[in-house]
């Protein structure tokens, strides 16, 4: 469970350029959950999950992992940060190794894992993430394609086996099929019992993926609820400038002739309800 | 993300010395600080900083970025210092223990130590009031008679305007990978110097090859905007030598003599 109490982040403090990045945020992220977060550019929103690590300190307030606070001396910031995986955005920018099986193995490996622990999470890894051939693993990761890359480079966090797995944009510029394959991956993990955040400004996404949409805007939680209510609020929706999916315009707009239609997620959705009533 | 000042960074300013032709500012400063050795005393080394103070007073600069500036100097300062103090043989003035302050050991303590920081000051004035484009161009535009002896004067100029462009733009994705790697477990300030240094692999790696990627896209960007090595290029911003700049290369030039002459007196 990770919880902040009344985090503030202040950047550049005393200077010309400081700006207030996260202004008394609080919130408790329970296990099993699959939380969203959006808001638009420079909303806060990378800010957040880099605290969930403790890769940036609050300037107040306190980031508890599991009831002890990560930024207190007695913890083991690796711990936390096996515990807490963060993917960053474009995450292949960070690859050195000469194998994908040793860019794979970095994390773990760092976390004090070591020979057939090690091989088995590095394969499984990368197995989740659609790599079936352990062939693979010997190639370098620089001749991958982009959305291989984002892949393994999902996997060299999921290797380390987070409780908590937080993607910062993932499915940025990935093509239909990487993005298939990791929306596959992570609504499995969920069903598994995984925690997941993940930062996005596809609200298609969102739909799929989240349970509970946490929005920032300027700094400040402005919503933290489930997908529907957050959907359903069209002012605040605009307020903080951002796109409703098509199949939730649809769904608002068939409700003035269906009163009674149940929240979509699809299309698929809307046209089984739709279905089934005109068989009534 | 985090902004950082760097040392002597262009802050723009309505001040005059901004309007001031940056061939006139890079020539003044170079042709001062290499006359800052033929200075021989405290006296005109007073002098001069306090041109340098009403410099900088000029340049609106706040004083804390001034004192930053020195920071990288900071050690070989007070290593200088301190062995011009203790190690200057003389007349003695003070002793501790087995070291001595002889009157000498404070005269040349003072004169290197203002010397340094003298030097720091009018790099500090040239670059805070110049823009990064202004000094390449103003630097290749000085350094444009070496074309006679088939010096690539614009490449050169180009380069470093490049670099100094992606300085910035390097720091922060270091910055960035840092914390993609300590994400993965790295602590890049514990354990040994081996271990430290091993950790700075998988921060300098992605940092060198995304480099060279970008130094790819940036060529082919440049050559579909037309980009030709080797051919004449027009200026968008012509340099002109005004009143003000005729006024500054004056006042230098007193400057300089007086701080000269000073001794005689």
């Amino acid at each position: 469970m990770l919880e902040l109490k009344n985090v503030f982040v202040t950047y550049d403090p005393n200077t010309i350029f400081m700006s207030n990045a996260l202004v008394d945020i609080s919130l408790v992220i329970k296990k099993n959950e699959s939380v969203g977060i959006v808001g638009r550019i420079g909303s806060g929103k990378s800010t957040l999950i880099q605290l969930f690590n403790g890769l940036i300190k609050p300037d107040n307030g306190i980031v508890l992992l599991d009831n002890d606070d990560i930024n207190s001396k007695q913890v083991d910031i690796r711990k936390v940060r096996k515990k807490v995986g963060i993917v960053f955005q474009y995450p292949e920018e960070q690859f050195f190794a000469e194998t994908i099986f040793a860019e794979v193995a970095f994390g773990p490996k760092n976390m004090g894992m070591r020979e057939t622990e090690l091989k088995n999470a590095v394969f499984s890894a990368l197995k989740d993430m659609g790599f079936s051939s352990e062939k693979i693993a010997q190639r370098s990761p620089f001749s991958l394609s982009g959305g291989e890359k984002r892949r393994v480079a999902i996997a060299s966090i999921i290797a380390m086996n987070p409780d908590i797995l937080v993607l910062d944009e993932p499915m940025a510029g990935m093509d239909f099929n990487g993005k298939e394959k990791l929306i596959k991956y992570i609504k499995n993990e969920i069903k598994n019992g995984r925690t997941l955040v993940f930062v996005t400004h596809n609200m298609e996404e969102l739909l799929e993926i989240a349970d509970r949409v946490i929005a920032l805007d300027d700094g400040k939680k402005v919503f933290d609820g489930r997908v529907r209510d957050f959907f359903s609020d069209e002012k605040l929706i605009e307020k903080i400038g951002i796109d409703i999916p098509s199949v939730v315009r649809m769904r608002n707009r068939l409700k003035k002739h269906y009163s009674d239609i149940p929240f979509c997620r699809t299309p698929i959705e809307i046209a089984s309800y739709l279905k089934k009533r005109n068989r009534l | 993300m985090r902004k950082r000042s760097f040392f002597g960074q262009y802050n723009f300013s309505d001040s005059l010395l901004c309007k001031l032709d940056p061939r006139v500012k890079i020539v003044l400063v170079f042709s001062i600080v290499v006359f800052l050795f033929f200075v021989k005393t405290i006296s005109g080394y007073m002098l001069l900083l306090l041109f340098s103070i009403f410099l900088i007073l000029l340049a609106k600069s706040k004083i804390s970025d001034v004192f930053r500036s020195l920071a990288p100097i900071l050690f070989l300062l007070l290593f200088t210092v301190l062995f011009q103090l203790f190690f200057t043989p003389g007349k003695v003035v003070y002793s501790f223990f087995f070291l001595n302050v002889t009157s000498e050991g404070i005269y040349l303590a003072t004169y290197i130590a203002m010397r340094l920081m003298l030097l720091s000051f009018f790099t500090f004035v040239l670059t805070a009031t110049t823009s990064n484009i202004e000094l390449t161009d103003g630097f290749e535009s000085v350094i444009s008679p070496l074309k006679i002896v088939r010096f690539p004067t614009e490449d050169v100029a180009l380069m470093i305007s490049i670099a100094m462009r992606f300085v910035p733009v390097l720091f922060e994705e270091a910055t960035r990978i840092m914390k993609a790697q300590t994400s993965r477990g790295v602590l890049f300030n514990k354990g040994s110097l081996m271990q430290r240094a091993r950790s700075f692999l998988p921060l300098l790696l992605p940092l060198l090859l995304n480099a060279f990627n970008r130094a790819d896209q940036l060529a082919i960007a440049m050559e579909a905007r037309g980009f030709v090595v080797g051919k004449a290029r027009t200026k968008y911003r012509e340099m002109r030598i005004k009143k003000i700049d005729l006024f500054f290369i004056f006042l230098f030039i007193l400057i300089m003599a007086a701080s000269i002459m000073v001794k005689r007196i």
